[in-house]
């Protein structure tokens, strides 16, 4: 059947669905006084539940209301010939017009690009260099035997402390550190410091499993061995941590250089 | 006497999308429809509550002390926008139930238009002439993502910093320009306002300035095209568009819906905390917890930077990392694929006629087999988001779930899409009522032929 008259494939409601104005009526009204009834809850503060149940009953006393309406004054749905369809994709293959927009295009981009590399500040500089002393988030010097065995210290260099970037933890080994670490900073032969920043995609790497003497990221579970310069051994990162290298000075830890790495996520530049 | 406003107004309607309209007015009103009208829905309580929480919502990282009705918090130190959302909740008369109702809604937007989206690419509603509406549809669903991303970040709460710090570091894995884009995005230490009040102006004012602009987009051209419709015994929908008029029985409809569904929420939020921000506990630097996760709808890629191995490629002074794969690369392939997919079934079928009538999933192997791996691919991806939980349920170690996972992801989309072109197939030639649509019209001319 291809009929291009408008016409009413389903008709209007059957008959018996008549519409009753006192039912309508009836629910609209049950809906107004929840609603009424819920801002005198709300200025009496009442609470989550007898709020939300007010609210609903109301929402649900005007569904009531609106069914009844659509089902009485249904029209019935309606038929309509199809126009001819329009072509929805311009005719640019091929054309000269797409090889200059595709110039252009390009164009823009390196300009973008230059101007981008402009106006970006430059990279943050390292907190970290020699003889800076290892604070607590309150600002306290850090001594080695503050960090038990199996024991995390987060710390920070003195003058930033908080600072998220500069965030370096303290892991008190349970076997001598080995190579790959740079040896010659590690105080005791067991206390290690690396950047708290992931080199996968620089969440902090805040979990420490000791039976393994792990290092975890909860974010994306990349696994450093802290007893090996926290080279990777699971998971998607692909660098090591950044070591901090430490020395004891008037028996309070400080650092005996700057990260071996720029803490964070390796980028795309090789 | 003149007419009032409100009758010159409903008349006007009535000439124009109604009743008397001339041509006929149709508008959609079957089941599927109905998925896409409940996310307008959902967006329309969203914009609600979240106009009500932005009066009270405080984008700002200071620290500031928290006295209130909460026990667990009363008299800390908190970010303010941490203490902001413990106010709302705790404080605020029927703040908690907004908070809820905002969540409550997000999930049903982002599953509806998910629904909608899965439902118009199976059954081929993105043929001429409605790429455009296809287009737009696709955009709304990125529009979407960006609120669920920036929401999650606005309570400012233990893993904020975390989801930050991801988003840096894919950008970062960009060549050339990267790291200059992520300096200018993300420069500066947390805690610091700049990337609050980021999240914030994005969430609050950007993109829903963006969503409504491609939903008006979107829905005068499904008014204009003509509702697509599955096949039917007593009209032929590819001469004949049948529906109802869009005022007023297609609005009482969208009314009703709307009562419906906002009575559905509010139940839901007096059953299910849905909101548990203070539950996770508020930013504290370089601190994360075990199960860090982000919103369900973006699963799929820390699905991915959970599996993609760790293996950097240099090229030419160009590091391709697993996070520019997994972050930029797989989704980017992903939304491509949705996105240009009706492009690449014209050019392959050569098949550029208009088509009104919504085909069978199995209708077209090609389109089957797309479809079926473009959403094992996801599905997969996102339950990989879910390893550590995984690995805790089944106790085992989290590395051989990744190894599996990783063998899953290769494997699974490639296995469905073989077996959905197989099923499209054997349909084809064993079949009901395919033998029109797996051949096309002899009308049609090839892609982009006529220059």
């Amino acid at each position: 059947m291809t009929s291009t008259e408008p016409t009413e494939p389903s008709g209007p409601s059957p008959q018996g669905d008549r519409l009753r104005p006192a039912w309508l009526v009836g629910w609209l009204v049950v809906a107004a006084v929840l609603v009424v009834a819920l801002v005198v809850a709300w200025i009496g503060g009442a609470g989550l539940e007898r709020l939300g149940l007010l609210a609903a009953g109301a929402a649900a006393a005007a569904s009531v209301a609106l069914h009844h309406l659509v089902v009485t004054q249904d029209a019935g749905e309606r038929t309509v010939a199809r126009e001819p369809a329009p072509r929805d994709l311009p005719d640019l293959l091929g054309r000269r017009q797409l090889v200059g927009g595709g110039m252009a295009a390009v164009l823009l981009g390196l300009l973008a690009l230059v101007g981008l590399r402009r106006l970006a500040p430059p990279p943050p500089t390292s907190a970290w260099a020699d003889g800076v002393a290892l604070v607590t988030l309150d600002g306290e010097a850090v001594r080695p035997d503050d960090v038990p065995l199996g024991g995390v210290v987060t710390v920070w260099p003195e003058r930033a402390a908080g600072s998220e970037r500069s965030a370096v933890m303290l892991v008190r080994l349970r076997e001598v550190a080995e190579e790959p670490t740079r040896l010659d900073g590690v105080v005791d032969h067991t206390l290690v410091a690396y950047s708290r920043l992931c080199t996968h995609a620089g969440c902090a790497v805040a979990l420490y499993r000791d039976h393994d003497q792990a290092l975890f990221c909860p974010c994306h579970q990349a696994t450093f061995d802290a007893r090996r310069g926290a080279r990777p051994t699971a998971g998607p990162a692909s660098l090591p941590l950044p070591q901090l290298p430490l020395r004891v000075e008037d028996g309070a830890l400080v650092a005996a250089g700057d990260l071996t790495a720029a803490p964070g996520p390796v980028g795309g530049r090789a | 006497m003149p007419p009032s406003p409100i009758a010159a107004l409903t008349d006007a309607l009535d000439r124009r999308v109604g009743r008397r309209a001339d041509p006929p007015s149709v508008w959609p009103t079957d089941f599927w429809s109905l998925v896409g009208h409940t996310a307008v829905v959902a967006f329309l309580v969203l914009t609600a509550t979240g106009i009500a929480l932005a009066l009270v919502y405080r984008p700002s990282t200071a620290p500031m002390v928290y006295q209130g009705s909460s026990e667990l918090y009363d008299g800390q130190t908190l970010p303010t926008a941490f203490a902001s959302i413990v106010y709302i909740s705790e404080d605020v008369p029927g703040g908690q139930l907004l908070r809820r109702l905002h969540v409550a809604a997000s999930h049903v937007f982002l599953l509806a238009i998910v629904a909608h989206l899965l439902r118009t690419l199976a059954t081929g509603a993105f043929r001429r002439p409605r790429l455009l509406i296809h287009t737009t549809g696709v955009g709304l669903l990125l529009v979407a993502l960006g609120f669920s991303y920036t929401g999650e970040l606005l309570p400012f709460g233990l893993v904020a910093g975390s989801s930050l710090r991801i988003a840096e570091a894919v950008m970062y894995a960009l060549p050339f320009a990267g790291q200059e884009l992520g300096a200018l995005l993300f420069a500066g230490e947390l805690p610091s306002d700049r990337f609050l009040l980021l999240s914030w102006a994005t969430h609050v004012f950007v993109l829903p300035l963006a969503f409504v602009g491609l939903l008006l987009v979107h829905l005068v051209l499904v008014h204009r095209r003509r509702p697509a419709l599955a096949e039917r015994r007593d009209v032929d929908v590819e001469v004949t568009a049948v529906g109802r008029p869009l005022w007023p029985d297609a609005v009482a409809r969208f009314a009703l819906l709307t009562a419906a569904l906002t009575a559905l929420l509010l139940v839901s939020a007096v059953l299910v905390p849905w909101s548990d921000a203070e539950l996770e506990g508020p930013f504290r630097t370089a601190e994360a917890t075990n199960s860090v996760h982000p919103p369900w709808p973006l699963f799929f890629l820390t699905g991915g930077l959970r599996i993609v191995p760790g293996i950097d490629l240099v090229i030419g002074g160009v590091r391709i990392t697993n996070v520019l794969v997994a972050g930029v690369v797989i989704p980017g392939l992903l939304v491509a694929g949705v996105a240009l997919y009706p492009l690449l079934e014209r050019w392959l079928r050569r098949d550029d006629a208009a088509h009104h009538r919504l085909d069978h999933p199995l209708d077209v192997p090609l389109r089957a087999g797309t479809v079926a791996g473009l959403t094992t691919l996801t599905i997969v991806l996102s339950l990989a988001a879910g390893i550590d939980v995984l690995a805790f349920w089944l106790r085992v170690p989290v590395e051989a779930i990744v190894v599996t996972f990783r063998v899953l992801a290769l494997v699974l989309p490639v296995a469905a899409a073989t077996a959905a072109v197989a099923a499209s197939r054997r349909r084809g030639r064993h079949g009901p009522g395919t033998t029109t649509s797996t051949s096309p019209p002899a009308d049609s001319h090839p892609h982009g032929g006529s220059s």
